[in-house]
C-alpha cells in the first residue's frame, strides 16, 4: 500500500473514532449537565410559552430580574432575564425579539446601577443559548474566536467544557455543594426562578453577604459607570424607540445589607447624580421608571440573599409592579 | 495565522496535500505562497519588510561571494547588516531608546519632545532577521555559498511553520534539503502529525489554563500572599515552556510532515543541573546564534578571564533585549550572564566537593531551577517595581517560608524524579517497549485530543514568542 493511502486511511479511522466517541461524550453532557442550567431551561420554556401564549409583556436583566417578576402576577408576559446578563446580552436580545416578536408591545428593562460596572466572568459561556439571539459573527466577535469555532460550539456543546465537568463529577463526590444545587434543582416558571429560600435564616452572616455582593458588583469602584455600558443601554433604548415599544425601567430591591455596604463608599444620591444624564435621555424618550432599590429594604423575610427576591417577595413585587405600570 | 486556529487546520492540509501533488521543480512555489498567505493573514502590508530582507540578502549574498577584494565582501555584508538591523532597530527598538533617551535627558533638567513612532511590531522579525543575518555572515566567512534561486531562498526566509516563533534556520542546513526530493513517507508522517498533536496539547491546555492564573497574580501582586506569588512565578515557567516549546513542536512537526527537518529547540531544559547546561537545552536555536555570532566573535573564552566575563554579559544583555525593549529583558538577560559567570568562578571548588551523586544532582537541579524562576520573575512582571515586590515577598512569614518551601521542595522533587527517568536506560527501554503498544499509543493519542477538545478550545490565546 502507498505510504499516503495508509496515512490517509488510519487518519479517517482515527478521526472516526473521534467523532463517535465525541457525540457519546456531547450526549451525556447535554442530558446530565447542560440541561439542567438556568439558562437552557429558561429557553426551553421560552420557546414553549411563545408558541403556546399571547406574548405581550418580556422581562429582561440580570438574576435581580429572574427572581423577582412573577410572570403568573402580569399577564401575557415571560421573564426572559437571566443570572449574570450583562447590558451588551440585553441589546442582543432586545435585537433579536424586535425583529422576531413583532407581538411584543412592552419591554421590561432592568436598570440597577451595578449593571453599569459589574465585572461578570466567562459572558457568553453558553454558546448554545446566546447563539438563539446572535448571529455567528456577532458571538464570535464578542467571545473573540471566529465564527466557525462559534459554529462547532453550537453544534457540539460539550467543546471547551472540560472544566465544567470536572467541576460537576467533583460536586457529585461532594454530595453535591449546596450552592450547585439550588443553581441545578431551583424551579423556574416562565422564566421566573421560583426560590422559597429565606435570607436571615439562610445564612448566618447576612452582612458578610451583603458586603460580598455588593463589592463584587461594583468591583471596578471608584468607577460607577462604565461608558462601554452606558452606550449598550442607550442603543437598547434607541433601538425601542424607534421601534415603538413600550419601556418600563426597574430599578430592583435591595436589602439593608446590601445598601448599608454599597452606601460605605458612595451614597445613592451620588451614584444617582453620576447617572444624571442617563436619566435626562430616559425622560427624553418618555419612558417610565420605577425606583424599587429601597422599597424593600427592611423586609429581609422576603428575600433569597441580600439582593434576589423569594417566593413571596416576587409574589408582593410582581403585585406592586402590575399596580404601577399602568399598562 | 495563529497555529491554535481553524484556520490553520484547513490551511496546512490544504499545503501539504499540494505540496506532494506537484512535481519537485514546483515545490518551492507552493511553500513561498503558503508562507506569504500565512503571514499576510496577520497583516498583509508587512509582507513588504520580508521582502525587503529577502531581496536585500539574497543579492548581498551573491554580491559578497563573488567579491574579489576583501573590502567590497565588508561593504555589502555593512550593507546587509545595517538594513536588516535598522529594520529590527524602527520597528522594535526605537521607542524604547526614544523614550530611555527622553527620560535621561529629563532627569538632568534637559527637555525632549517624546519622539514615537505608532507602528505595530511585526510578528517574527527578531526571528527572521536573525536567519537572514546569520546566511551573509556565513557567506562572508565562505562556511556556505550563496543561493541562486530566488524562489528557494525567499522560502528559507519565510518558512511557514517557524517563520513567527523559530526554530531560527540555518543556511546550510536547511537551503540542501530544497534540492532533495521529498516523497511522502508513512512514518515521517505519523512522527510529524503526534509532535503537532503534542505541541497543540502544551500549548492550548497545558500553557493557557496556566496562563490564567499567572495573569491573574502578576496583574496585582500586592494582592496576593507568598505561596500565590510562588505559585504564579513557578506555574509561569512551566507555561512559558509549554507555550514555547508547543510552538516548536507544531513547527517541527509540520515542517518533517513535508520532509524537512528542523534542529531542536529545547531538550527538557528545567532538567539541568547549571545555568551553563540550561543554555544548551532552552532555545537551543537562539543561544547557539548568539554563540556563533556574538560571543565567539567577541573573543568568546580565548582572551583574558576578565575580558571573557565581559563577552558573557554583553553576549546575554543582547540576548535579553533580542526578547523584547523593556528594562525587564534586559535584567533577565543580565542575571543569566551573572549566574553564568558565578558559576564558572566557583566551578573549581564545587567540582571538588564529594556527595553522594545523587544528592549532588538533586541539589544542583534545585539550584538551577530556583535562579532561572527568579530570571522569568523579571520576564514576566509588569514593571520592575512588581518584579521588586513579588521577589521581597515569597516568603514574608513563616508560615509563608513553610508552605512555599514545601512547594518547591515538591515541584523540585518532581523534576527530580523525572531526571532520573530520563536517564535511566531500563526507563528508556521500558518506554520505548510501551510505546510499541498500539492500544496504548491510540489511546493516548485520544486523551490528547479530547484534552483539546474539552480544555483546549475557544481559548486562541497567542503564543508568548510572537511578541519577540
Amino acid at each position: 500500500m502507498k505510504d499516503s493511502t495508509k496515512f490517509i486511511k488510519k487518519l479517517i479511522i482515527f478521526l472516526v473514532l473521534i467523532g463517535i466517541l465525541l457525540l457519546i461524550i456531547n450526549h451525556l453532557y447535554v442530558i446530565t449537565i447542560l440541561e439542567r442550567q438556568r439558562l437552557p431551561r429558561n429557553q426551553q420554556q421560552f420557546i414553549e410559552y411563545k408558541s403556546n401564549n399571547d406574548l405581550k409583556i418580556i422581562i429582561l436583566g440580570d438574576s435581580l430580574a429572574s427572581f423577582a417578576i412573577n410572570p403568573a402576577y402580569l399577564n401575557n408576559s415571560f421573564n426572559l432575564a437571566t443570572p449574570a446578563e450583562n447590558l451588551e446580552q440585553t441589546y442582543y436580545k432586545t435585537k433579536w425579539l424586535i425583529e422576531n416578536e413583532p407581538g411584543i408591545e412592552v419591554y421590561v428593562l432592568q436598570y440597577n446601577y451595578h449593571a453599569f460596572n459589574y465585572y461578570r466572568i466567562k459572558p457568553y459561556y453558553f454558546t448554545t443559548y446566546w447563539k438563539s439571539f446572535m448571529t455567528y459573527e456577532e458571538l464570535g466577535n464578542v467571545k473573540g474566536v471566529s465564527k466557525q469555532v462559534i459554529f462547532f460550539e453550537v453544534l457540539i456543546p460539550v467543546i471547551g467544557k472540560g472544566e465544567e465537568i470536572l467541576k460537576y463529577v467533583k460536586d457529585r463526590k461532594d454530595l453535591m455543594n449546596p450552592e450547585r444545587k439550588r443553581w441545578l434543582t431551583t424551579k423556574i416558571e416562565n422564566g421566573w426562578i421560583n426560590d422559597d429560600t429565606v435570607f436571615p435564616e439562610n445564612i448566618e452572616n447576612t452582612t458578610h453577604i451583603g458586603q460580598m455582593r455588593a463589592y463584587n458588583q461594583f468591583r471596578n469602584y471608584p468607577i460607577v459607570r462604565e461608558e462601554e455600558y452606558t452606550e449598550i443601554f442607550l442603543d437598547t433604548l434607541k433601538l425601542l424607540k424607534e421601534n415603538n415599544k413600550t419601556v418600563v425601567l426597574i430599578q430592583y430591591p435591595l436589602t439593608d445589607e446590601y445598601l448599608i455596604a454599597l452606601e460605605r463608599d458612595i451614597s445613592l444620591e451620588e451614584i444617582s447624580e453620576e447617572f444624571k444624564d442617563v436619566n435626562e435621555i430616559i425622560e427624553e424618550f418618555d419612558y417610565k421608571t420605577l425606583n424599587y432599590l429601597e422599597l424593600l429594604r427592611y423586609n429581609q423575610t422576603l428575600f433569597v440573599d441580600s439582593d434576589h427576591l423569594n417566593y413571596n417577595g416576587s409574589r408582593i413585587f410582581t403585585e406592586k409592579i402590575n399596580e404601577n405600570i399602568n399598562l | 495565522m495563529l497555529f491554535n486556529s481553524l484556520h490553520f487546520l484547513i490551511f496546512f492540509p490544504v499545503i501539504l496535500i499540494l505540496y506532494f501533488s506537484i512535481p519537485h521543480r514546483f515545490r518551492w512555489a507552493v511553500l513561498l505562497a503558503g508562507s506569504y498567505y500565512f503571514y499576510m493573514s496577520w497583516k498583509a502590508e508587512y509582507i513588504i519588510l520580508i521582502m525587503i530582507s529577502t531581496l536585500v540578502d539574497y543579492v548581498a549574498g551573491i554580491q559578497i561571494y563573488n567579491a574579489q577584494s576583501k573590502l567590497k565582501k565588508k561593504i555589502f555584508l555593512g550593507l546587509s547588516l545595517s538594513i536588516n538591523l535598522g529594520l529590527l532597530f524602527a520597528f522594535k527598538y526605537f521607542n524604547f531608546f526614544s523614550d530611555s533617551t527622553r527620560a535621561l535627558l529629563n532627569h538632568f533638567a534637559i527637555p525632549m519632545d517624546p519622539i514615537t513612532l505608532k507602528v505595530l511590531l511585526p510578528v517574527g522579525i527578531s526571528f527572521y532577521t536573525f536567519q537572514t543575518i546569520s546566511y551573509t555572515i556565513d557567506i562572508y566567512r565562505g562556511k556556505i555559498k550563496p543561493e541562486r534561486h530566488l524562489g528557494i531562498f525567499a522560502v528559507y526566509v519565510s518558512f511557514f511553520p517557524q517563520l513567527v516563533a523559530g526554530p531560527i534556520l540555518r543556511a546550510r542546513d536547511f537551503l540542501p534539503q530544497f534540492y532533495v526530493e521529498h516523497k511522502f513517507e508513512y512514518v515521517r508522517a505519523v512522527e510529524g502529525a503526534r509532535l503537532i498533536l503534542w505541541g497543540f496539547f502544551k500549548k492550548m491546555v497545558i500553557a493557557d489554563t496556566l496562563a490564567t492564573t499567572v495573569n491573574m497574580i502578576y496583574a496585582t501582586p500586592s494582592s496576593y500572599s507568598g505561596p500565590y506569588l510562588i505559585i504564579a512565578t513557578v506555574f509561569f515557567a512551566i507555561q512559558i515552556y509549554c507555550d514555547f516549546s508547543g510552538y516548536t513542536d507544531i513547527a517541527i512537526g509540520a515542517a518533517r510532515m513535508m520532509g524537512f527537518n528542523l534542529k531542536q529547540n529545547f531538550r527538557t531544559p528545567y532538567l539541568s543541573k547549571s545555568i551553563g547546561e540550561f543554555w544548551k537545552r532552552w532555545h537551543i536555536s537562539l543561544s547557539t546564534w548568539f554563540r556563533d555570532y556574538v560571543y565567539i566573535p567577541l573573543g568568546g573564552n580565548r582572551v583574558k578571564v576578565g575580558r571573557w566575563y565581559v563577552n558573557i554579559l554583553i553576549t546575554f544583555i543582547i540576548s535579553g533585549l533580542w526578547h523584547g525593549a523593556a528594562v525587564g529583558f534586559l535584567i533577565w538577560g543580565l542575571l543569566h550572564g551573572l549566574y553564568l559567570i558565578i558559576e564558572i568562578v566557583f566551578q573549581p571548588i564545587t567540582g571538588k566537593i564529594k556527595i553522594n551523586q545523587y544528592a549532588k544532582r538533586f541539589i544542583c537541579l534545585a539550584w538551577t531551577f530556583i535562579l532561572v524562576n527568579i530570571g522569568w520573575v523579571f520576564f514576566r512582571a509588569n514593571s520592575l517595581n512588581d518584579a521588586a515586590y513579588i521577589l521581597t515577598h515569597m516568603f514574608t512569614s513563616t508560615s509563608d517560608l513553610i508552605l512555599g518551601g514545601a512547594l518547591i521542595f515538591v515541584i523540585i522533587t518532581i523534576l527530580f524524579v523525572m531526571d532520573l527517568i530520563y536517564t535511566s536506560p531500563k526507563m528508556i527501554s521500558y518506554w520505548e517497549r510501551l510505546n510499541k503498544v498500539k492500544l496504548l499509543r491510540w489511546l493516548v493519542y485520544i486523551m490528547l485530543v479530547f484534552g483539546l477538545l474539552l480544555f483546549g478550545i475557544n481559548k486562541s490565546v497567542e503564543f508568548v514568542y510572537f511578541q519577540f
